[in-house]
Protein backbone atom coordinates (compact mmCIF):
# COMPACT_ATOMS: atom_id res chain seq x y z
CA UNK A 1 0.00 0.00 0.00
CA UNK A 2 1.22 3.18 -1.10
CA UNK A 3 0.76 7.04 -0.21
CA UNK A 4 -1.53 7.23 -3.46
CA UNK A 5 -5.01 7.29 -1.94
CA UNK A 6 -3.78 11.08 0.26
CA UNK A 7 -1.98 12.35 -3.15
CA UNK A 8 -5.44 11.33 -4.60
CA UNK A 9 -7.55 12.56 -2.19
CA UNK A 10 -5.32 16.26 -1.98
CA UNK A 11 -5.50 16.70 -6.03
CA UNK A 12 -9.47 16.38 -5.56
CA UNK A 13 -8.91 19.18 -3.21
CA UNK A 14 -6.72 21.21 -5.29
CA UNK A 15 -9.36 20.69 -8.20
CA UNK A 16 -12.28 21.90 -5.73
CA UNK A 17 -10.13 24.71 -4.90
CA UNK A 18 -10.06 25.70 -8.49
CA UNK A 19 -13.71 26.58 -8.81
CA UNK A 20 -13.02 29.58 -6.28
CA UNK A 21 -16.34 30.55 -4.72
CA UNK A 22 -18.84 28.30 -7.41
CA UNK A 23 -19.62 28.53 -10.78
CA UNK A 24 -22.76 31.16 -9.99
CA UNK A 25 -20.26 33.39 -7.98
CA UNK A 26 -17.64 32.89 -10.60
CA UNK A 27 -20.15 33.47 -13.54
CA UNK A 28 -21.53 37.09 -11.88
CA UNK A 29 -18.04 38.35 -11.21
CA UNK A 30 -16.91 38.03 -14.97
CA UNK A 31 -19.67 39.57 -16.32
CA UNK A 32 -18.75 42.74 -13.62
CA UNK A 33 -15.81 43.06 -16.51
CA UNK A 34 -13.30 41.52 -13.39
CA UNK A 35 -10.94 38.82 -13.67
CA UNK A 36 -10.58 35.74 -10.92
CA UNK A 37 -7.89 36.00 -8.93
CA UNK A 38 -6.32 33.22 -10.34
CA UNK A 39 -6.66 34.38 -13.42
CA UNK A 40 -4.85 37.82 -12.46
CA UNK A 41 -2.23 36.17 -10.87
CA UNK A 42 -1.55 34.44 -14.38
CA UNK A 43 -1.36 37.87 -16.44
CA UNK A 44 0.99 39.34 -13.78
CA UNK A 45 3.41 36.68 -13.29
CA UNK A 46 5.89 34.85 -16.28
CA UNK A 47 4.06 32.01 -17.54
CA UNK A 48 3.28 28.44 -15.70
CA UNK A 49 6.06 30.18 -12.43
CA UNK A 50 3.23 30.27 -9.88
CA UNK A 51 3.70 28.11 -7.08
CA UNK A 52 0.88 28.38 -4.55
CA UNK A 53 1.38 28.49 -1.05
CA UNK A 54 -1.38 27.59 0.95
CA UNK A 55 -3.77 26.11 -1.59
CA UNK A 56 -5.06 23.08 0.52
CA UNK A 57 -6.58 25.95 3.23
CA UNK A 58 -10.01 26.67 3.36
CA UNK A 59 -13.00 25.98 5.02
CA UNK A 60 -14.17 22.15 4.24
CA UNK A 61 -17.51 20.26 4.54
CA UNK A 62 -17.30 16.94 5.73
CA UNK A 63 -20.48 14.36 6.09
CA UNK A 64 -21.33 12.17 9.12
CA UNK A 65 -18.44 9.84 8.32
CA UNK A 66 -15.92 11.75 7.63
CA UNK A 67 -16.12 12.70 3.60
CA UNK A 68 -15.52 15.48 2.37
CA UNK A 69 -18.33 16.77 0.48
CA UNK A 70 -17.74 20.19 -0.34
CA UNK A 71 -14.70 22.51 -0.05
CA UNK A 72 -14.82 26.64 -0.20
CA UNK A 73 -11.26 27.58 -0.95
CA UNK A 74 -9.46 30.36 1.62
CA UNK A 75 -10.48 33.77 -0.15
CA UNK A 76 -6.28 34.87 0.07
CA UNK A 77 -4.40 33.16 -2.90
CA UNK A 78 -0.91 33.59 -2.54
CA UNK A 79 2.14 32.41 -3.15
CA UNK A 80 5.78 33.06 -5.27
CA UNK A 81 6.40 33.09 -8.83
CA UNK A 82 8.66 34.94 -11.20
CA UNK A 83 8.68 38.49 -12.98
CA UNK A 84 11.22 38.85 -16.11
CA UNK A 85 13.03 35.94 -14.02
CA UNK A 86 12.94 37.45 -11.31
CA UNK A 87 11.04 36.22 -7.97
CA UNK A 88 7.94 37.87 -6.54
CA UNK A 89 6.12 37.23 -3.84
CA UNK A 90 2.16 37.53 -4.75
CA UNK A 91 -1.08 37.77 -2.42
CA UNK A 92 -4.56 37.69 -4.31
CA UNK A 93 -8.32 38.21 -3.12
CA UNK A 94 -10.78 36.06 -3.79
CA UNK A 95 -14.04 38.26 -4.39
CA UNK A 96 -15.87 34.91 -5.06
CA UNK A 97 -15.51 33.82 -1.36
CA UNK A 98 -17.43 36.22 0.80
CA UNK A 99 -16.41 39.57 -1.01
CA UNK A 100 -12.93 38.62 -0.25
CA UNK A 101 -13.12 39.84 2.97
CA UNK A 102 -10.96 38.49 5.46
CA UNK A 103 -11.49 35.28 6.81
CA UNK A 104 -11.43 35.43 10.54
CA UNK A 105 -10.70 31.69 10.52
CA UNK A 106 -7.68 32.12 8.29
CA UNK A 107 -5.86 35.28 10.17
CA UNK A 108 -2.47 33.05 9.77
CA UNK A 109 -3.01 32.99 6.04
CA UNK A 110 -3.17 36.67 5.84
CA UNK A 111 -0.65 37.54 8.37
CA UNK A 112 1.60 35.38 6.21
CA UNK A 113 0.56 36.36 2.98
CA UNK A 114 1.60 39.68 4.01
CA UNK A 115 4.85 39.32 5.83
CA UNK A 116 6.70 36.43 3.57
CA UNK A 117 8.26 38.73 0.66
CA UNK A 118 9.91 40.89 3.64
CA UNK A 119 11.08 37.87 5.09
CA UNK A 120 12.46 36.96 1.67
CA UNK A 121 13.63 39.75 0.53
CA UNK A 122 11.54 39.62 -2.46
CA UNK A 123 9.05 41.85 -4.19
CA UNK A 124 5.15 42.28 -3.08
CA UNK A 125 2.44 42.31 -5.38
CA UNK A 126 -1.16 42.83 -3.36
CA UNK A 127 -4.05 42.07 -5.63
CA UNK A 128 -6.88 44.06 -3.45
CA UNK A 129 -10.68 43.10 -4.10
CA UNK A 130 -11.83 42.53 -0.66
CA UNK A 131 -14.33 44.70 1.32
CA UNK A 132 -12.48 44.86 4.14
CA UNK A 133 -10.81 43.32 7.03
CA UNK A 134 -13.96 41.66 6.98
CA UNK A 135 -14.97 42.95 10.39
CA UNK A 136 -18.84 42.99 10.87
CA UNK A 137 -20.88 44.15 13.40
CA UNK A 138 -22.55 40.59 13.39
CA UNK A 139 -19.45 39.54 15.10
CA UNK A 140 -21.18 41.57 18.08
CA UNK A 141 -23.94 38.48 18.06
CA UNK A 142 -21.39 35.89 17.68
CA UNK A 143 -18.72 36.59 20.12
CA UNK A 144 -20.71 38.35 22.47
CA UNK A 145 -18.12 41.32 22.86
CA UNK A 146 -16.31 43.73 21.04
CA UNK A 147 -12.27 44.19 20.55
CA UNK A 148 -10.44 47.17 19.87
CA UNK A 149 -9.28 47.76 16.47
CA UNK A 150 -5.94 45.77 15.43
CA UNK A 151 -4.68 44.21 12.37
CA UNK A 152 -2.33 41.09 12.86
CA UNK A 153 1.25 41.96 12.00
CA UNK A 154 0.63 45.34 11.03
CA UNK A 155 3.77 46.92 12.33
CA UNK A 156 5.49 44.39 9.86
CA UNK A 157 3.01 45.02 7.52
CA UNK A 158 4.15 48.47 7.21
CA UNK A 159 7.21 47.83 7.57
CA UNK A 160 7.92 45.92 4.54
CA UNK A 161 7.62 49.16 2.87
CA UNK A 162 11.26 50.15 4.47
CA UNK A 163 12.74 46.55 3.03
CA UNK A 164 11.23 45.38 -0.51
CA UNK A 165 9.13 47.11 -3.33
CA UNK A 166 5.23 46.43 -2.90
CA UNK A 167 3.12 47.24 -5.46
CA UNK A 168 -0.72 47.17 -4.80
CA UNK A 169 -3.88 47.08 -7.36
CA UNK A 170 -7.52 47.56 -6.28
CA UNK A 171 -9.05 45.60 -8.44
CA UNK A 172 -12.68 45.80 -7.13
CA UNK A 173 -14.49 47.98 -4.67
CA UNK A 174 -12.26 47.90 -1.60
CA UNK A 175 -13.49 49.90 1.77
CA UNK A 176 -11.35 49.94 5.15
CA UNK A 177 -8.61 47.69 5.55
CA UNK A 178 -8.68 46.81 1.58
CA UNK A 179 -8.69 50.72 0.80
CA UNK A 180 -5.36 50.98 3.13
CA UNK A 181 -3.71 47.98 1.77
CA UNK A 182 -4.22 49.51 -1.84
CA UNK A 183 -3.11 53.05 -0.04
CA UNK A 184 0.41 51.06 1.87
CA UNK A 185 2.43 50.39 -0.87
CA UNK A 186 5.02 52.23 -3.25
CA UNK A 187 2.94 51.92 -6.28
CA UNK A 188 -0.67 51.42 -6.45
CA UNK A 189 -3.03 51.27 -9.53
CA UNK A 190 -7.16 51.11 -9.83
CA UNK A 191 -8.68 49.44 -12.79
CA UNK A 192 -11.31 52.28 -14.16
CA UNK A 193 -15.20 51.51 -13.95
CA UNK A 194 -13.94 48.68 -11.93
CA UNK A 195 -12.86 49.50 -8.99
CA UNK A 196 -13.37 52.19 -6.51
CA UNK A 197 -11.83 52.92 -2.91
CA UNK A 198 -13.25 54.34 0.04
CA UNK A 199 -12.96 54.59 4.08
CA UNK A 200 -16.46 53.16 4.08
CA UNK A 201 -19.09 52.31 1.05
CA UNK A 202 -21.88 54.15 -0.11
CA UNK A 203 -24.16 52.78 2.44
CA UNK A 204 -22.24 54.12 5.38
CA UNK A 205 -21.77 57.47 3.73
CA UNK A 206 -25.54 57.51 2.85
CA UNK A 207 -26.26 57.72 7.10
CA UNK A 208 -24.29 61.16 6.96
CA UNK A 209 -26.79 62.41 4.48
CA UNK A 210 -24.68 61.78 1.42
CA UNK A 211 -26.27 59.66 -1.17
CA UNK A 212 -24.06 58.56 -4.32
CA UNK A 213 -23.15 55.24 -5.94
CA UNK A 214 -19.80 53.25 -5.46
CA UNK A 215 -18.44 55.38 -8.34
CA UNK A 216 -19.31 59.12 -7.29
CA UNK A 217 -17.61 58.39 -3.86
CA UNK A 218 -14.72 56.44 -4.69
CA UNK A 219 -14.25 55.92 -8.36
CA UNK A 220 -10.55 55.84 -9.97
CA UNK A 221 -10.48 59.36 -11.58
CA UNK A 222 -11.08 60.31 -8.20
CA UNK A 223 -8.18 59.60 -6.43
CA UNK A 224 -5.74 59.09 -9.31
CA UNK A 225 -6.42 63.10 -9.27
CA UNK A 226 -5.49 63.65 -5.89
CA UNK A 227 -2.68 61.13 -5.29
CA UNK A 228 -4.63 58.33 -3.03
CA UNK A 229 -3.29 56.38 -5.91
CA UNK A 230 -0.70 56.69 -8.63
CA UNK A 231 -2.36 55.55 -11.23
CA UNK A 232 -5.65 54.99 -13.43
CA UNK A 233 -5.31 51.92 -16.00
CA UNK A 234 -8.26 51.22 -18.21
CA UNK A 235 -7.94 47.53 -18.05
CA UNK A 236 -6.76 44.75 -15.30
CA UNK A 237 -4.22 43.64 -18.54
CA UNK A 238 -2.55 47.34 -18.47
CA UNK A 239 -2.05 46.99 -14.55
CA UNK A 240 -0.27 43.78 -14.45
CA UNK A 241 1.84 45.23 -17.34
CA UNK A 242 2.93 48.22 -15.44
CA UNK A 243 3.40 46.49 -12.49
CA UNK A 244 6.10 44.95 -14.17
CA UNK A 245 7.77 47.46 -15.93
CA UNK A 246 7.88 49.14 -12.48
CA UNK A 247 9.56 46.43 -10.56
CA UNK A 248 11.87 46.20 -13.52
CA UNK A 249 13.56 49.40 -12.59
CA UNK A 250 14.00 48.34 -8.54
CA UNK A 251 16.56 45.92 -6.39
CA UNK A 252 14.20 42.91 -4.81
CA UNK A 253 14.98 44.52 -1.66
CA UNK A 254 16.65 48.11 0.00
CA UNK A 255 19.39 45.34 0.43
CA UNK A 256 20.61 44.97 -2.68
CA UNK A 257 20.78 47.35 -6.08
CA UNK A 258 18.46 48.04 -8.65
CA UNK A 259 19.73 45.95 -11.66
CA UNK A 260 21.02 47.59 -14.96
CA UNK A 261 19.30 47.25 -18.05
CA UNK A 262 21.01 46.10 -21.78
CA UNK A 263 21.05 49.74 -24.11
CA UNK A 264 21.44 50.17 -27.73
CA UNK A 265 20.53 53.44 -27.14
CA UNK A 266 24.16 55.33 -27.99
CA UNK A 267 25.75 57.27 -24.45
CA UNK A 268 26.10 60.10 -26.43
CA UNK A 269 23.40 60.59 -28.88
CA UNK A 270 22.56 63.75 -29.78
CA UNK A 271 19.44 65.73 -30.68
CA UNK A 272 18.48 68.64 -32.29
CA UNK A 273 15.15 69.29 -31.22
CA UNK A 274 16.34 70.44 -28.08
CA UNK A 275 18.00 73.61 -29.19
CA UNK A 276 14.73 75.45 -29.88
CA UNK A 277 12.69 73.24 -26.78
CA UNK A 278 12.69 76.18 -24.60
CA UNK A 279 10.88 79.41 -25.94
CA UNK A 280 12.87 82.79 -26.10
CA UNK A 281 9.30 84.30 -24.97
CA UNK A 282 9.51 83.90 -21.22
CA UNK A 283 5.68 83.76 -20.99
CA UNK A 284 5.32 80.75 -23.52
CA UNK A 285 4.99 77.26 -21.89
CA UNK A 286 6.53 74.33 -23.56
CA UNK A 287 6.27 70.44 -23.65
CA UNK A 288 8.67 68.56 -20.69
CA UNK A 289 7.75 64.98 -21.71
CA UNK A 290 9.18 65.04 -25.34
CA UNK A 291 12.91 66.55 -23.50
CA UNK A 292 12.50 63.74 -20.96
CA UNK A 293 12.03 60.89 -23.44
CA UNK A 294 14.95 62.30 -25.71
CA UNK A 295 17.20 61.92 -23.61
CA UNK A 296 16.54 59.18 -21.57
CA UNK A 297 17.40 55.76 -22.82
CA UNK A 298 14.79 55.01 -26.13
CA UNK A 299 11.15 53.33 -24.42
CA UNK A 300 11.94 53.03 -21.26
CA UNK A 301 10.11 56.68 -19.35
CA UNK A 302 7.64 55.42 -16.96
CA UNK A 303 5.80 58.57 -15.72
CA UNK A 304 3.91 57.72 -12.69
CA UNK A 305 0.88 59.59 -11.11
CA UNK A 306 0.20 61.52 -14.07
CA UNK A 307 -3.13 62.78 -13.03
CA UNK A 308 -2.41 64.92 -10.15
CA UNK A 309 0.44 67.58 -8.76
CA UNK A 310 0.03 68.19 -12.63
CA UNK A 311 3.02 70.90 -12.13
CA UNK A 312 5.67 68.30 -11.33
CA UNK A 313 6.17 65.37 -13.39
CA UNK A 314 7.54 62.10 -11.89
CA UNK A 315 8.82 58.74 -13.37
CA UNK A 316 11.66 56.39 -13.57
CA UNK A 317 13.98 55.61 -16.71
CA UNK A 318 17.29 54.73 -17.41
CA UNK A 319 20.17 55.82 -18.58
CA UNK A 320 22.68 54.29 -20.10
CA UNK A 321 20.56 51.12 -18.59
CA UNK A 322 21.20 52.00 -15.34
CA UNK A 323 18.20 53.07 -13.76
CA UNK A 324 16.94 56.32 -11.97
CA UNK A 325 14.58 58.49 -10.92
CA UNK A 326 13.31 61.43 -12.85
CA UNK A 327 11.82 64.83 -11.25
CA UNK A 328 10.72 67.25 -14.14
CA UNK A 329 8.18 70.27 -13.92
CA UNK A 330 5.06 70.58 -16.83
CA UNK A 331 4.98 74.57 -17.50
CA UNK A 332 1.49 73.66 -18.58
CA UNK A 333 0.64 73.66 -15.08
CA UNK A 334 0.90 76.93 -13.59
CA UNK A 335 4.00 77.46 -15.29
CA UNK A 336 5.87 74.20 -13.43
CA UNK A 337 5.00 76.38 -10.03
CA UNK A 338 5.00 73.68 -6.86
CA UNK A 339 1.67 73.64 -5.51
CA UNK A 340 0.71 71.63 -2.46
CA UNK A 341 -0.04 68.65 -4.62
CA UNK A 342 3.12 69.11 -6.64
CA UNK A 343 4.66 69.04 -3.37
CA UNK A 344 3.55 65.96 -2.06
CA UNK A 345 3.92 63.94 -5.39
CA UNK A 346 7.50 65.12 -5.53
CA UNK A 347 8.13 64.13 -2.07
CA UNK A 348 6.93 60.65 -2.97
CA UNK A 349 9.54 60.36 -5.40
CA UNK A 350 12.01 61.38 -4.13
CA UNK A 351 10.72 59.07 -0.97
CA UNK A 352 11.44 56.21 -3.77
CA UNK A 353 14.29 56.96 -4.93
CA UNK A 354 15.60 57.21 -1.54
CA UNK A 355 14.43 53.61 -0.73
CA UNK A 356 15.47 51.67 -3.59
CA UNK A 357 18.92 53.64 -4.60
CA UNK A 358 17.92 55.30 -7.50
CA UNK A 359 19.72 58.16 -8.38
CA UNK A 360 18.12 61.28 -9.17
CA UNK A 361 17.74 63.67 -12.64
CA UNK A 362 16.09 66.68 -12.10
CA UNK A 363 14.99 68.85 -14.78
CA UNK A 364 14.22 72.32 -13.14
CA UNK A 365 12.08 74.90 -14.48
CA UNK A 366 10.38 76.39 -11.05
CA UNK A 367 9.02 79.66 -11.04
CA UNK A 368 8.70 79.09 -7.44
CA UNK A 369 5.84 77.54 -4.92
CA UNK A 370 2.31 78.51 -6.20
CA UNK A 371 1.21 81.64 -4.91
CA UNK A 372 -2.45 83.05 -4.21
CA UNK A 373 -4.87 83.23 -1.84
CA UNK A 374 -5.69 79.26 -3.16
CA UNK A 375 -2.50 78.27 -2.80
CA UNK A 376 -2.55 79.71 1.02
CA UNK A 377 -5.71 77.71 2.09
CA UNK A 378 -3.89 74.58 0.51
CA UNK A 379 -0.65 75.13 2.60
CA UNK A 380 1.65 75.43 0.48
CA UNK A 381 4.09 76.48 2.48
CA UNK A 382 3.96 73.42 4.84
CA UNK A 383 4.28 70.97 2.14
CA UNK A 384 7.10 72.61 0.14
CA UNK A 385 9.35 72.94 3.38
CA UNK A 386 8.12 68.82 3.42
CA UNK A 387 9.58 68.73 0.21
CA UNK A 388 12.65 70.45 0.56
CA UNK A 389 13.27 68.55 3.70
CA UNK A 390 12.88 64.88 1.92
CA UNK A 391 15.14 65.84 -0.95
CA UNK A 392 17.85 67.12 1.33
CA UNK A 393 17.38 64.02 3.63
CA UNK A 394 17.90 62.03 0.35
CA UNK A 395 21.47 61.01 -0.16
CA UNK A 396 21.66 58.75 -3.74
CA UNK A 397 23.16 60.85 -6.35
CA UNK A 398 21.93 63.95 -7.33
CA UNK A 399 22.24 65.78 -10.76
CA UNK A 400 20.02 69.11 -11.53
CA UNK A 401 19.34 69.83 -15.09
CA UNK A 402 18.72 73.66 -15.13
CA UNK A 403 16.33 73.96 -18.36
CA UNK A 404 14.72 77.38 -17.19
CA UNK A 405 13.45 78.94 -13.92
CA UNK A 406 14.74 78.70 -10.72
CA UNK A 407 13.24 80.91 -8.04
CA UNK A 408 12.83 81.26 -4.40
CA UNK A 409 12.80 78.76 -1.64
CA UNK A 410 10.88 76.13 -4.43
CA UNK A 411 14.53 76.66 -5.92
CA UNK A 412 16.06 74.86 -3.34
CA UNK A 413 14.63 71.76 -4.74
CA UNK A 414 17.43 71.58 -7.61
CA UNK A 415 19.49 69.75 -5.72
CA UNK A 416 19.75 67.33 -2.58
CA UNK A 417 22.19 67.11 0.34
CA UNK A 418 24.95 64.39 -1.19
CA UNK A 419 28.26 65.51 -1.37
CA UNK A 420 27.63 63.53 -5.07
CA UNK A 421 25.69 66.54 -6.81
CA UNK A 422 26.34 67.73 -10.48
CA UNK A 423 24.77 70.27 -12.27
CA UNK A 424 24.38 71.65 -15.55
CA UNK A 425 22.37 74.41 -17.33
CA UNK A 426 21.10 75.12 -20.57
CA UNK A 427 21.59 78.69 -21.77
CA UNK A 428 17.20 79.51 -21.42
CA UNK A 429 18.22 79.08 -17.67
CA UNK A 430 17.66 81.58 -15.54
CA UNK A 431 17.25 81.93 -12.04
CA UNK A 432 17.33 84.06 -8.00
CA UNK A 433 15.58 84.87 -4.92
CA UNK A 434 12.60 86.44 -6.61
CA UNK A 435 11.89 86.68 -10.53
CA UNK A 436 12.52 90.39 -11.45
CA UNK A 437 8.74 91.45 -12.70
CA UNK A 438 7.61 90.70 -9.21
CA UNK A 439 10.74 91.50 -7.43
CA UNK A 440 10.84 95.61 -9.00
CA UNK A 441 8.05 96.62 -7.94
CA UNK A 442 8.30 96.29 -4.16
CA UNK A 443 12.26 96.50 -4.15
CA UNK A 444 12.81 100.04 -6.10
CA UNK A 445 9.06 101.27 -4.97
CA UNK A 446 9.89 104.78 -3.68
CA UNK A 447 12.19 105.58 -6.93
CA UNK A 448 9.25 104.32 -8.91
CA UNK A 449 6.12 106.12 -7.15
CA UNK A 450 8.77 109.37 -7.38
CA UNK A 451 9.10 109.15 -11.24
CA UNK A 452 7.10 111.61 -13.61
CA UNK A 453 5.89 108.08 -15.27
CA UNK A 454 6.04 105.39 -12.79
CA UNK A 455 5.32 102.87 -15.53
CA UNK A 456 8.18 104.18 -17.18
CA UNK A 457 10.49 104.13 -14.66
CA UNK A 458 9.90 100.33 -13.64
CA UNK A 459 10.51 98.99 -17.25
CA UNK A 460 13.49 101.00 -17.43
CA UNK A 461 14.70 99.18 -13.93
CA UNK A 462 13.18 95.93 -15.57
CA UNK A 463 15.55 96.12 -18.21
CA UNK A 464 18.50 97.36 -16.62
CA UNK A 465 18.31 94.04 -14.23
CA UNK A 466 17.73 92.11 -16.95
CA UNK A 467 21.18 92.06 -18.50
CA UNK A 468 22.48 90.38 -14.63
CA UNK A 469 19.97 87.71 -15.14
CA UNK A 470 21.67 85.74 -17.82
CA UNK A 471 23.20 82.83 -16.86
CA UNK A 472 26.72 83.14 -17.79
CA UNK A 473 26.85 85.79 -15.18
CA UNK A 474 26.24 83.00 -12.45
CA UNK A 475 28.51 81.25 -14.80
CA UNK A 476 31.44 83.66 -14.27
CA UNK A 477 31.07 83.44 -10.54
CA UNK A 478 31.05 79.64 -10.37
CA UNK A 479 27.69 80.44 -8.99
CA UNK A 480 26.10 77.32 -11.35
CA UNK A 481 29.02 74.67 -12.74
CA UNK A 482 28.52 75.02 -16.51
CA UNK A 483 26.15 76.19 -19.32
CA UNK A 484 25.80 72.84 -21.90
CA UNK A 485 24.68 72.88 -25.42
CA UNK A 486 21.17 71.17 -24.77
CA UNK A 487 21.45 68.99 -27.49
CA UNK A 488 24.15 67.12 -25.89
CA UNK A 489 22.38 66.70 -22.88
CA UNK A 490 22.21 63.02 -22.82
CA UNK A 491 25.63 62.90 -22.62
CA UNK A 492 25.90 64.67 -19.69
CA UNK A 493 23.36 62.76 -17.83
CA UNK A 494 25.15 59.13 -19.11
CA UNK A 495 27.92 60.16 -17.68
CA UNK A 496 26.13 60.90 -14.71
CA UNK A 497 24.63 57.65 -14.16
CA UNK A 498 27.56 56.00 -14.85
CA UNK A 499 29.59 58.57 -12.00
CA UNK A 500 26.59 57.49 -10.08
CA UNK A 501 26.28 53.68 -10.54
CA UNK A 502 29.11 52.35 -7.78
CA UNK A 503 28.21 55.44 -5.41
CA UNK A 504 24.97 53.63 -4.37
CA UNK A 505 24.76 51.98 -1.30
CA UNK A 506 22.04 49.39 -0.19
CA UNK A 507 20.40 49.28 3.63
CA UNK A 508 17.37 51.01 4.80
CA UNK A 509 16.25 54.46 4.31
CA UNK A 510 17.56 57.28 6.30
CA UNK A 511 13.90 56.85 7.49
CA UNK A 512 10.90 54.41 7.65
CA UNK A 513 8.78 54.62 4.55
CA UNK A 514 5.59 56.25 4.62
CA UNK A 515 3.32 55.60 1.87
CA UNK B 1 -22.07 62.63 -24.70
CA UNK B 2 -22.34 66.15 -23.80
CA UNK B 3 -18.48 67.50 -21.42
CA UNK B 4 -16.63 70.28 -21.13
CA UNK B 5 -13.10 71.38 -20.81
CA UNK B 6 -11.88 72.87 -17.64
CA UNK B 7 -9.10 74.98 -16.44
CA UNK B 8 -5.70 73.11 -16.00
CA UNK B 9 -4.81 76.13 -13.65
CA UNK B 10 -6.55 79.44 -11.76
CA UNK B 11 -5.91 83.23 -13.47
CA UNK B 12 -7.28 85.42 -16.10
CA UNK B 13 -8.75 83.71 -19.21
CA UNK B 14 -6.20 85.71 -21.91
CA UNK B 15 -7.94 84.12 -25.06
CA UNK B 16 -10.56 81.50 -26.64
CA UNK B 17 -8.32 79.51 -29.21
CA UNK B 18 -11.43 78.14 -30.58
CA UNK B 19 -14.96 79.10 -31.78
CA UNK B 20 -18.48 77.82 -31.23
CA UNK B 21 -19.32 75.09 -33.80
CA UNK B 22 -15.62 74.20 -33.87
CA UNK B 23 -14.71 69.98 -33.84
CA UNK B 24 -11.19 69.75 -31.98
CA UNK B 25 -9.47 66.64 -31.04
CA UNK B 26 -8.03 66.16 -27.57
CA UNK B 27 -5.01 68.01 -27.13
CA UNK B 28 -6.19 70.48 -29.43
CA UNK B 29 -5.41 73.98 -27.12
CA UNK B 30 -8.98 75.55 -26.65
CA UNK B 31 -8.00 78.76 -24.50
CA UNK B 32 -4.82 80.44 -23.03
CA UNK B 33 -4.99 81.17 -19.23
CA UNK B 34 -2.48 84.08 -17.16
CA UNK B 35 -1.06 82.34 -14.49
CA UNK B 36 2.22 82.99 -12.96
CA UNK B 37 3.08 85.73 -15.52
CA UNK B 38 2.63 83.03 -17.95
CA UNK B 39 0.75 82.08 -20.97
CA UNK B 40 -0.98 78.64 -20.33
CA UNK B 41 -3.22 77.03 -23.44
CA UNK B 42 -5.73 74.53 -21.47
CA UNK B 43 -5.34 71.53 -23.74
CA UNK B 44 -8.81 69.73 -24.33
CA UNK B 45 -9.04 65.73 -23.26
CA UNK B 46 -11.77 64.62 -25.31
CA UNK B 47 -12.46 64.99 -29.14
CA UNK B 48 -15.93 66.99 -29.94
CA UNK B 49 -17.66 69.98 -31.02
CA UNK B 50 -17.58 73.36 -29.59
CA UNK B 51 -21.04 73.88 -27.92
CA UNK B 52 -20.71 76.99 -25.26
CA UNK B 53 -18.18 79.19 -24.15
CA UNK B 54 -18.68 79.20 -20.51
CA UNK B 55 -16.16 82.11 -19.85
CA UNK B 56 -16.01 85.46 -21.31
CA UNK B 57 -12.29 86.85 -22.13
CA UNK B 58 -10.83 88.93 -19.34
CA UNK B 59 -12.21 86.73 -16.83
CA UNK B 60 -10.94 85.28 -13.45
CA UNK B 61 -11.03 81.13 -14.02
CA UNK B 62 -10.96 78.95 -11.37
CA UNK B 63 -8.66 75.77 -10.98
CA UNK B 64 -10.87 72.71 -12.84
CA UNK B 65 -13.80 75.44 -13.98
CA UNK B 66 -15.46 74.43 -16.82
CA UNK B 67 -14.25 76.68 -19.80
CA UNK B 68 -16.33 75.53 -22.62
CA UNK B 69 -19.48 72.76 -23.20
CA UNK B 70 -18.25 69.83 -25.92
CA UNK B 71 -20.82 67.33 -27.70
CA UNK B 72 -19.32 63.94 -29.43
Amino acid sequence: MTWKPELDDISRRRKLAENLGGAEKVARHRSNGKLTVRERIDGLLDRDTFAEIGGLSGFPDYDADGLLIGFTPANVVCGRGQIDGRTVFVTGDDFTVRGGANDGGLREKFKFAETEARRWRMPLIRLVDGTGGGGSVKHLETMGRTYLPDVPDMTEILDALSEVPVVALGLGSVAGMGAARVCASHYSMMAKGTSQLFAAGPPVVARIGEVVDKEQLGGSSIHAKNGTIDDEVATEAEAFARARQFLSYLPSSVHTLPPRGSTSDPADRTDAKLLPAVPRDARQVYRMRPILTSVLDADTWFEIGKSWGRSVITGLGRLDGWPVAILASDPYHYGGAWTSDACRKAIRLVDLAETFHLPVVHFVDIPGFLIGTEAERSGVMRYGTQALTAIRQSRVPWCAMMVRKAFGMAGLSQRNGAAAFVRYAWPSAQWGSLPIAGGVAAAYRAVIEAAPDPDAKRAEIEARLEAFQAPVRTAEAFGVEDIIDPRETRRYLTQFANMAAPLRETGRPSFGYRP
Amino acid sequence: MARTVDSSVAGQMLKRLVAVGETITADTEVAMIEAMKMHIPVVAEHAGKVTKWLVEEGAAVKEGQALLALEG
